[in-house]
């Protein structure tokens, strides 16, 4: 039997391996850190659990109104798709580190796409 | 009803639970149960200290058999505590004693509410090992106008009785395998209270490896417990005790805590604890820094005193 995305990532446990990695790329990039400026990093990394847990296809709840919501006062403080760039290739990055092949990383990219507009409020 | 989670149990009676993601993730459902062992697919991504106390995620939890529920906030025990002391820590800190039965609930690290006979409550921090010393430790700062302090100056003596509550919080010392591992302790003024408690149950409990606590004040006369600590220090060879403050008169080294952390992080980032204490923007900031330096998200406490 085929194992899902999720399962073949590695489920939860990558979640919380990847977590660490990805959100040190993200403070560490000039070009999107200043929108984590004066945040909690314990609360932050609960955030980017879910959207990780989200990404690598699990269980999730999270509607578009939920990343629409989410975003909205980073969308005042320019949030743009050049941002939602940057975000698919630390994922990417992240995932490359933890061993996961190109088409994988692919589908991930994929997912992490369809939830722009939401991200983006279009 | 079969396959449904605590929360929508909850929320389909009416009971207004908090609750936010439903995916296991924001934690607003919190819950605690102590009747019996919780699954650990119900506790995904809960610290340690809160797994053990029983708290789980209300959205994820599926029990087959009936589960008793404590509201956090309720479950905790609330008693009646003498004080036995009063006395003067530095210009603004005074250390209270109070005696009060169960020590063994009451633990180091973790905070409690104080309510005095006027009815007014305040959080502070459990400052030692109520259940080995026999008594309950607080570190307070007196503040010129506050509610409290002004109760603790004019009305509170030894034998005066107050309410306690709790105790509540995830900042404690924990490690059921007795595993080796550096610890990094940094708090500014009573940020002290809970790091010092977990510094003496870590000694206490034989920890391996080396324990770094750095107290920081604005200028001298904020430093407290010094004496005490730089004994403690000397016992204990693993143990270092490093008091500075931003602006020196002679007696401390002048250092800001941020630069500080960043020299005593060891070399083994990666398996390092690290404890911060104090107000939210510096505590806040000092997460995030040694987290960028490597120290692993799951090994990062805080405690922020508002």
């Amino acid at each position: 039997m085929s194992k899902s995305l999720f399962e073949r990532l590695g489920g939860q446990n990558a979640v919380n391996t990847a977590v660490d990695i990805f959100y040190r790329k993200m403070l560490t990039d000039d070009r999107v850190s200043h929108f984590f400026d004066d945040v909690d990093m314990e609360q932050q990394i609960q955030k980017q659990k879910g959207f990780l847990t989200l990404v690598f296809g699990g269980p999730n709840n999270y509607k578009g109104k939920d990343m629409r919501e989410g975003h909205r006062h980073l969308i005042k403080r320019g949030l743009n798709d050049t941002h939602v760039d940057i975000v698919i290739e630390h994922l990417g990055a992240t995932l490359q580190e933890l061993g996961a092949n190109q088409k994988d990383i692919q589908e991930v990219a994929a997912i992490a796409n369809s939830v722009r507009d939401d991200v983006l409020d279009r | 009803m079969e396959d449904e989670s605590v929360l929508d149990c909850l929320l389909r009676n009416k009971v207004d639970y908090p609750n936010a993601c439903r995916s296991g993730v924001c934690q607003a459902c919190l819950i605690k149960n102590t009747d019996r062992p919780i699954e650990s697919k119900w506790q995904e991504g809960l610290p340690e200290t809160l797994k053990s106390q029983g708290y789980f995620l209300a959205c994820q939890a599926k029990p087959t058999s009936p589960l008793y529920l404590k509201d956090p906030d309720a479950a905790e025990c609330e008693q009646e505590a003498v004080i036995t002391e009063l006395s003067p820590l530095n210009h603004n800190v005074i250390r209270i004693k109070l005696l009060t039965e169960n020590l063994e609930n009451w633990i180091p690290g973790q905070y409690l509410n104080l309510m005095n006979s006027n009815g007014a409550s305040r959080s502070y921090s459990i400052a030692n090992i109520p259940a080995k010393e026999g008594y309950i430790e607080l570190h307070i700062k007196l503040k010129a106008n506050g509610v409290m302090s002004h109760w603790l100056q004019k009305t509170a003596t030894v034998d005066t009785m107050v309410h306690i509550r709790g105790p509540f919080g995830k900042c404690y010392y924990i490690n059921p395998d007795h595993s080796s591992f550096d610890m990094l302790l940094v708090g500014t003024g009573t940020g002290l209270a809970p790091l010092l408690a977990i510094v003496k149950t870590a000694l206490s409990e034989q920890h391996q490896g080396k324990i770094t606590l750095i107290h920081g004040g604005c200028q001298d006369n904020d430093i407290y417990l010094n004496e005490e600590l730089q004994t403690l220090a000397s016992f204990y060879d693993h143990f270092e005790y490093v008091p500075c403050v931003l602006k020196t008169s002679g007696l401390y080294l002048e250092a800001n805590i941020f630069n500080e952390t960043l020299r005593y992080l060891s070399s083994n980032t990666h398996t390092m604890q690290v404890y911060v204490c104090g107000p939210k923007e510096t505590t806040d900031r000092l997460k995030t820094k040694v987290f960028l330096a490597g120290v692993s998200s799951t090994k990062i406490f805080s405690d922020v005193f508002f």
